[in-house]
């Protein structure tokens, strides 16, 4: 039996974001097929070279489709709305809190005295639920019924969204939250308040699992 | 746009597959598309223009068998449905229609 050369698969990386798609497994498996036929035709060294410049190839044309390109303009949305509002506040996701928080603080009872800790905690958990884990849960359901196969690119770009925010914010504040640090540990105020970005990364994730994971049983059935 | 209309490179992908018969599946069209229309299509734009076409109910597909050498990979197999093969039929009518009395000889429009 002839010996199977190996691919430089490591390049692959590249269509990470487009791995949910029904058509992935066909164009690595494609891939691999025409690497193979290289391989006996022009020899190892031949066969990489193509199959690095296909994978670019395949990289562009995966990319320049209306579905990724609506994904890149629903994303740069979120990151012009984030970064407009960013020199006022710390604000999460899609800055629902401080839409609600004039709507949540009368429903909320009231601090006697300075506001303890244990008011802040359930004060920020009842703002999170609405603007951190129900957007969270919601937004792949509604970016996979609209882009279908498309929930990778989705959790790459929210990522790279949170993170980013996130980053801006810590250096911003740099010096209060190392003061803040020294003073109260990980648990000061600012680095939760600006980390808040972050929080919604879990519920995506898990979210969006599902959502793929769903849609992949209904395509195979 | 009206989903009956067919693009250059979809219409080249239906003939392949009308040419390719019972073969028909991404390795074997590309080298169909290389070798009889000169183009060099990435696979990822055969697929999308195929899921496409599949959307439109022009081709119906289904998967064979993982081979070792395509790493484990299934061939996803396509075929003209019988309403594909009428747009297609259209499509030639209507640019054979438009080339009567055109001359294309030597790679320039000869009036």
């Amino acid at each position: 039996m002839p010996e199977i050369a190996v691919a430089p698969r490591w390049i692959l990386f590249l269509l990470w974001p487009f791995k949910g798609e029904s058509c992935y497994p066909q164009i690595e498996g494609d891939l691999s097929e025409e690497f193979q036929l290289r391989v006996s035709k022009n020899g190892i060294a031949d066969a990489r070279q193509w199959y690095r410049r296909e994978v670019f190839r395949n990289f562009w044309s995966l990319t320049w489709r209306w579905e990724t390109i609506a994904v890149i303009v629903l994303t740069l949305f979120f990151v012009a709305f984030g970064y407009s509002t960013f020199p006022r506040m710390p604000i999460p996701f899609l800055h629902l809190a401080r839409l609600l928080e004039p709507v949540l603080d009368p429903l909320l009872p009231p601090a006697l005295g300075p506001q303890p800790f244990i008011y802040v905690s359930i004060r920020i958990v009842i703002l999170l639920l609405p603007t951190t884990i129900i957007p969270g849960l919601s937004f792949p359901l509604v970016c996979g019924a609209l882009l279908r196969g498309h929930q990778r690119m989705i959790r790459f770009v929210v990522t790279a969204y949170c993170l980013g925010i996130t980053v801006l914010y810590g250096i911003s504040q740099f010096d209060t939250i190392i003061r803040e640090l020294r003073q109260w540990g990980p648990l000061s105020p600012t680095v939760i308040v600006h980390s808040l970005p972050l929080w919604i990364l879990p519920f995506i994730w898990v979210s969006s699992i599902w959502v793929e994971r769903h849609q992949r049983r209904r395509a195979i059935a | 746009m009206n989903d009956r209309n067919l693009g250059s490179l979809e219409s080249i992908l239906m003939l392949a597959v009308l040419r390719l018969g019972d073969d028909a599946y991404g390795v074997s069209i590309r080298h169909e598309l290389l070798t009889r229309a000169q183009k060099d299509v990435a696979i990822g734009a055969i697929y999308t223009a195929f899921e496409r076409l599949e959307r439109k109910g022009f081709v119906q597909s289904w998967l064979g068998n993982p081979t070792a050498v395509r790493g484990g990979r299934a061939k996803r197999y396509y075929r003209l449905t019988p309403r594909g093969l009428k747009s297609l039929t259209e499509t030639q009518r209507a640019i054979q229609g438009m080339m009567v009395g055109l001359n294309f000889a030597g790679g320039t429009l000869n009036a």
